[in-house]
């Protein structure tokens, strides 16, 4: 093969410089690029109709860590946080140029239910600190703090007109809503301080597996197919994507009526006048009821939430779920993909032509990141199932305590062990494909909830890293006291 | 064997997975979770581990459809790749790897569909680009200088227009560049793959060709359903940065010199309500405070300047595009650093504006860049590069497939105001069937830092889709397709060739 021009290079020179200046020469550029040495993937042996052979292939360790996350979403965020906050050298690997997952790029920019019925605040931790720090940009807006747990009449009704989320069942709680953008910003802000080293762009595809043993992930980008090797995996890719090649036992059937089975197709509607759409709402229910209706049966979705955000006035959100089959199937995020995109221009279309207040609006985002909600659940050393949540008794291992609607039973304790696949070792699950029945799973994998798990893991990982202990061995009492030191609530 | 595979309804382990789908066979893909394709080998069943690389077995990667062309990447170059190739004829996938189409002329922010006409007023780019924007027009999402102005050299014009936007003159002559609206361009170009009747996979990021020998048969990708390969006649690049070209032992080259365009990263975002009246009042009276206050915001580590939306109804929206040199833009460090250090200037740049700069007071940021911009990585060693000798010819080549208003090089691109681009310019040397149309087209640096923008890319598309059609059709190799056939295609898709 000849060389062209100055910086022309084969693949085979490609791949000799690479392999002569090591792992060390990633950073540095061009030269740096990694591509297995057997970049000729497609050394193809055999072609059928069905499947392709393809060859033994080295493929470049870029890195070893001590844990490795796998998404950075709310669990991600949480693992990789608390992991290299208590000392362990991390890496996060996220498939989009962003960090926080259906939070920020999936435009669910709520954290809800933080407080139980009374109006203490269970969840805290890492979620708490997100929020705070939004605070400081005026980048979050929720209930005052002395309305908590309220179940005043006019304080109710102020609450839910300003947004669902503020005052479930009739009593004020504390949820929060958040700014997106400044959210990714300040996301990266908390990596960079606790030091995780954070691959953007990167989709961490496969677990490296020796037995049941995790070693290690595979991850494809711009600088071709690498690995990372390292102690602990913890998977929150939400969907649980490396579940199958692990050999992890998992679940995925959802019932069809709960809020998980559906896909989100989120977005932004700006320039709204809203003082105008509230002014005709007040006088004309009817009409306004009748109009969403009449959207509905074009093929559009009706309603929307305003932001609640500062200088926000004039943006509204809109969520219309979709029916599907499966949530990590290709054929079926690319149909929902365009149907939302279709039905999101006869909504606007619709919108701007009858509704006051809409006239000059205009779609200013759609969410880069589609809104999945259930995929796979991992089979864990404990599934947590419908009936744990009459349980008033916590678990040895609780990690995390969440508010439920349940009145009679208004608290739900997660144990450690939801977190680690039945048989795999080296391996955390943290997201929404923590083991669980499809209704926990419902109720339960909001983003503070996989925070909250992200949290546990990562601490978690940390420490059996440094007790030099099996993750199924790790002394819970200690796991517990960590936790609790970073602001995490938790029973006694 | 997992022994919990029992116990649990609707649990199953990898092997029962992994026959399930083998038994259904590729017609399964589609009925959702019975349908996911992971691989037979789907552990990484490794053999070795070492600190420097892994050994990864033999696997049996699963076929999930065969195609006639297969196109990776949605954006510009393979919009205009898989919508020809579909009109032509030719059973076409699409793979993208998010979720929108349009690339970075949707998610990369760069909204914009610059010199398609010459300095003269002639329009030479039209074809899928003329097409997108006049579909935009009929939903209000498109600004450009009117018709009867491109040309013209009317003081008044030019001063309207420039100050309208950057884009609209060059050399004091008013030219025909359209701002585009990245969601409504989304929706359009779905509709056009739809309508084409393209297969489309979105969230699919198509990671390596499938080779035999020199011969590249398909395209593996990753999604959320496991590795899957796709077997085509022809494979079309348009990833932007040549991803494919490493895996195929295609030549390419990477060097870009320091200050060119192309060297550089952006991190573009948008702020929403800003009062822009306010604002040019401001600026007109005090035009050495903001030059100053631009100053102190650079000095700040931020960013100075933006350009307005110019779109019907987005009177409060501007757009912030800053530039970043990096080392390489097809190095995944550098992305992330890149990012990284995009979202703290963006954040300096905001709240100084924010605070100092009147209009700007109840200004929120409300978006930024779905997609990075990338503007130069590998391009392809072809059977032709392009380089400046070729913009300084007036000559057509003999397989010119489009024609490039050259207008950004002052007074050289008066000496000679368009390109001619061949179609060999697409193929790589010693690979067969494989195209290569996006900003990694073969070119050195400097034709490439001119040539690669949104219309561009476009029109290396609608190029290299037809003539995969074509060498399908005719069953010949893509070097040897015929050439006046090919153009005279083209002509009739809209595209303008020299006569």
């Amino acid at each position: 093969m000849s060389f062209k021009g100055t910086n022309g290079i084969t693949r085979r020179e490609f791949v000799k410089n690479t392999a002569l200046k090591g792992a060390a020469a990633l950073a540095v550029g061009t030269g740096g690029i990694a591509f297995s040495t057997s970049a000729r993937s497609a050394e193809t042996s055999k072609i059928t109709g069905t499947t392709i052979k393809e060859a033994v292939r080295e493929t470049r360790v870029c890195r070893t860590a001590d844990v490795v996350v796998v998404g950075g979403g709310p669990g991600g965020i949480g693992a990789a946080v608390s992991a290299a906050r208590s000392g362990a050298d991390t890496v996060l690997i996220e498939r989009y140029e962003h960090l926080g997952g259906m939070g920020t790029g999936g435009l669910v920019t709520i954290i809800p239910s933080m407080t139980d019925i009374t109006g203490k605040q269970v969840i805290a931790g890492i979620t708490q600190e997100w929020i705070e720090r939004l605070d400081k940009r005026d980048g979050a807006d929720y209930p005052k703090k002395e309305h908590w747990g309220s179940d005043d009449k006019e304080l109710v009704k102020y609450y839910k007109n300003r947004s669902l989320f503020y005052a479930p069942d009739n009593r004020v709680g504390y949820s929060a809503h958040i700014d997106a953008e400044i959210s990714k910003c300040l996301l990266q802000d908390m990596m960079e301080e606790a030091g995780v080293k954070t691959y953007l762009h990167s989709w961490g595809t496969e677990p490296i597996m020796e037995g049941n043993k995790a070693r290690g992930v595979i991850f494809e980008s711009k600088s071709g197919r690498q690995a990372v090797l390292a102690k602990v995996v913890i998977d929150s890719t939400g969907d649980g994507d490396l579940l199958p090649y692990a050999g992890a036992g998992f679940e995925t059937q959802i019932e069809r009526t709960m809020r998980i089975a559906n896909l989100s197709f989120s977005y932004w509607i700006a320039n709204v006048d809203l003082k105008k759409y509230e002014e005709f709402k007040g006088s004309h229910v009817k009409e306004l009821t009748g109009m969403m209706r009449e959207v509905k049966k074009l093929g559009g979705t009706p309603g929307f939430m305003t932001s609640n955000l500062k200088n926000q006035e004039s943006v509204v959100w809109c969520f219309p779920r979709y029916a599907n089959k499966c949530q990590y199937d290709v054929e079926e995020l690319t149909r929902v993909e365009f149907l939302g995109r279709k039905e999101m221009l006869i909504t606007h279309e619709y919108y701007k032509k009858n509704i006051p207040g809409f006239e000059k609006s205009f779609i200013v985002l759609s969410n880069p990141q589609l809104g999945t909600r259930g995929g796979r659940r991992v089979v864990g050393d404990y599934v947590v199932k419908k009936e744990d949540m009459k349980v008033k008794k916590p678990f040895n291992d609780t990690i995390a305590i969440f508010p439920s609607m349940d009145k009679k039973n208004p608290l739900m304790y997660m144990p450690y062990r939801c977190l680690i696949p039945r048989n795999i070792d080296n391996m955390l699950v943290a997201c929404r494909a923590f083991s669980s029945d499809a209704q926990i799973n419902d109720a339960f994998n909001l983003i503070h909830h996989c925070i909250c798990f992200g949290q546990a893991a990562g601490t978690a990982a940390a420490q059996a890293i440094n007790e030099g202990s099996d993750l199924r061995k790790i002394d819970i009492k200690s796991l517990q006291a960590s936790l609790k030191k970073q602001g995490v609530v938790l029973p006694g | 064997m997992m022994k919990s595979s029992k116990e649990v309804n609707n649990e199953i382990t990898r092997r029962e997975f992994v026959k399930n789908t083998a038994l259904k066979g590729a017609a399964a893909l589609a009925i959702g979770a019975g349908g996911i394709a992971l691989p037979d080998s789907a552990g990484a069943s490794t053999q070795k581990i070492s600190s420097k690389t892994i050994t990864e077995a033999v696997r049996e990667t699963r076929v999930c459809r065969t195609a006639d062309v297969v196109v990776v990447g949605g954006g510009p170059g393979g919009i205009g790749a898989a919508l020809t190739a579909a009109r032509s004829g030719a059973d076409t996938v699409l793979i993208e790897r998010y979720e929108h189409l349009g690339g970075m002329g949707t998610g990369g922010l760069v909204t914009i569909i610059p010199n398609l006409s010459d300095f003269s007023g002639k329009q030479q780019i039209a074809g899928i680009s003329q097409e997108w924007i006049e579909r935009l027009e009929k939903r209000e999402a498109t600004d450009y200088p009117k018709k009867e102005h491109w040309g013209t050299e009317d003081p008044k014009l030019v001063k309207y227009y420039q100050n309208r936007s950057f884009f609209n003159v060059r050399e004091k002559r008013v030219l025909y560049s359209a701002h585009i609206d990245a969601e409504i361009s989304k929706c359009i170009l779905q509709e056009m793959v739809e309508e084409a009747g393209v297969k489309t996979y979105l969230h699919a990021w198509g990671t390596e060709p499938v080779m035999d020998g020199n011969q590249v048969k398909g395209v593996i990708f990753e999604s959320k359903s496991g590795r899957q390969a796709i077997l085509a006649k022809v494979v079309i690049d348009s990833t932007g940065d040549g991803d494919l070209l490493p895996y195929t032992g295609a030549d390419y080259e990477s060097s870009i010199d320091k200050t060119l365009r192309i060297a550089n990263l952006s991190f573009s975002y948008w702020i929403a309500n800003v009062d822009l009246k306010k604002y040019d009042e401001y600026k007109s009276a005090h035009q050495k405070e903001i030059m100053e206050q631009m100053r102190e915001i650079r000095k700040a580590g931020g960013h100075g300047g933006f350009m307005t939306s110019n779109l019907k109804n987005q009177e409060s929206l501007v757009w912030v595009f800053p530039r970043y040199p990096n080392k390489s833009q097809v190095d995944v460090e550098e992305l992330t650093r890149v990012e990284f250090l995009g979202r703290k200037e963006m954040l300096i740049t905001h709240d100084y504006y924010k605070k100092n700069i009147p209009g700007f007071d109840k200004s929120f940021i409300v978006l930024t860049n779905p997609q990075l911009g990338t503007r130069g990585a590998r391009r392809v060693v072809g059977e032709y590069v392009m380089t400046e000798k070729d913009m300084d010819s007036n000559k057509p080549l003999e397989d010119t497939i489009a024609v490039f208003p050259d207008v950004d090089r002052g007074r050289k691109s008066l000496k000679s105001p368009v390109t001619y681009m061949p179609y060999r310019c697409m193929i790589p040397k010693k690979i067969n069937n494989l195209l290569v149309a996006c900003r990694a087209f073969s070119s050195n640096a400097i034709a490439n830092n001119f040539f690669n923008y949104i219309p561009h890319c476009i029109a290396l598309g609608e190029a290299a889709g037809t003539a995969a059609a074509q060498a399908i059709n005719t069953n010949v190799d893509l070097r040897k397709i015929n050439v006046k056939t090919l153009q005279a295609s083209l002509k009739k898709q809209g595209v303008i060739l020299p006569d």
